[in-house]
């Protein structure tokens, strides 16, 4: 079986005079790739391959370039993590407290409805601002959050993940965790303090708070000596 | 035989892999536009996204099945086959970044923001698909099995 094919680059039949080169009639047609006769060997050969399989060739290392840059784009932006399942973490689960766990530890693989309540953390750090690292320590369903300190936004409210946001606060005040959306199964949050080190695994229902009052130990003379 | 095998193998991939990733595939396109960005714009709150995820996975079936002499047969057989492959990855991968800009612009909840995103992510579409226009104007998949000359 013979197979001719036409492409724009090469050339191109339609320009070709009748009667000049043959005295064959040539009829109009568009731009038209060949699909060939299925012909393993004829596969092995790059030289005699078709446009057509030169075609899906190239494609398919389009496509699998686009996957992979897909998949390299998704990792970056992705932040998710594996859920810490040490006896720390367990142990943070009862208490809700750790003074060993990093920042943007996740503890559940789902919410759990935790409803929380307040805090008075008392501290002896001598720096007048600290860091302050929000996360969802659970699920990344779609809970949101705004920060106040002392009354005022820190900002708009925020989709919380499993990395943490920063935010810089004084180390004497009430910071005050809004929940502006659940997700689904409760908004589950945790806070870490840089000036004393510590987590507090929190949660509350839509549209509720938690307040955390900061306070400096002051040390009286009389501890001193 | 050698032949036969071929054909068994290439009829497996089709049935078993290419069919399956071309119908999730088309699943997905329809979730990605009705299941998260339209819930999403009216929600005003992000989402997961899904699209690059599948676009990774439908990257790597489409492109074995271009490597392999024996799977990419499918292409000879239903010549509508490869461009519809194509252009629903393209589709794809309009959509994905539509989504992803989305999920990222309404993590914050802002008039503001959410203007510029839906913005940015009309921008986006439009710019891509003139792109593809273009390149299928440069590259048209017109392929016609039924003109083969003996």
């Amino acid at each position: 079986m013979k197979e001719i094919r036409e492409d724009s680059k090469r050339q191109d039949v339609r320009n070709t005079p009748q009667g000049v080169e043959s005295n064959q009639y040539t009829p109009l047609e568009d731009e038209r790739e060949y699909i060939p006769e299925i012909n393993p060997q004829r596969d092995n050969v790059k030289s005699k391959q078709s446009a057509f399989t030169k075609r899906i060739k190239k494609g398919a290392w389009v496509v699998f370039a686009v996957g992979i840059i897909s998949m390299i784009v998704y990792s970056m932006g992705s932040t998710s993590k594996s859920v810490d399942t040490s006896e720390e973490a367990a142990s943070a689960l009862e208490t809700h407290i750790s003074t060993s766990l990093a920042a943007g530890t996740k503890l559940l693989a789902s919410d759990e409805n935790y409803v929380g309540g307040d805090m008075t953390i008392t501290h002896d750090s001598d720096n007048v601002e600290t860091t302050l690292y929000v996360w969802d320590y659970a699920a990344e369903d779609g809970d949101y959050v705004q920060v106040f300190v002392n009354g005022t936004s820190l900002g708009d409210p925020f989709m919380i993940t499993n990395t943490p946001v920063t935010f810089t606060i004084p180390t004497e005040g009430e910071v005050e965790v809004l929940g502006t959306r659940d997700g689904g199964g409760g908004i589950t949050y945790a806070v870490y303090y840089e000036m004393n080190h510590t987590t507090y695994f929190n949660g509350m229902d839509e549209n509720g708070s938690n307040l955390y009052d900061l306070r400096v130990k002051r040390y009286s003379s009389k501890d001193t000596l | 035989m050698k032949n036969k095998i071929a054909n068994v193998f290439a009829f497996l991939w089709f049935f078993g892999v290419l069919i399956w990733t071309l119908l999730f595939m088309f699943i997905v396109i329809l979730g990605i536009l009705f299941g998260d960005i339209v819930v999403m714009l009216k929600s005003g709150f992000s989402s997961t996204t899904i699209g690059f995820v599948f676009l990774f996975l439908s990257g790597l079936v489409f492109g074995i099945t271009g490597w392999v002499p024996a799977f990419r047969r499918c292409y000879y057989k239903l010549p509508w086959l490869y461009p519809l492959s194509m252009i629903m990855t393209m589709h794809l991968l309009v959509l994905s970044i539509a989504e992803a800009i989305l999920a990222k612009g309404f993590q914050v909840i802002s008039a503001s923001r959410h203007i510029a995103t839906i913005i940015i992510m009309i921008l986006q579409v439009i710019i891509c698909r003139i792109v593809m226009c273009i390149y299928l104007k440069k590259n048209p998949m017109v392929l016609h099995k039924y003109d083969r000359v003996e």
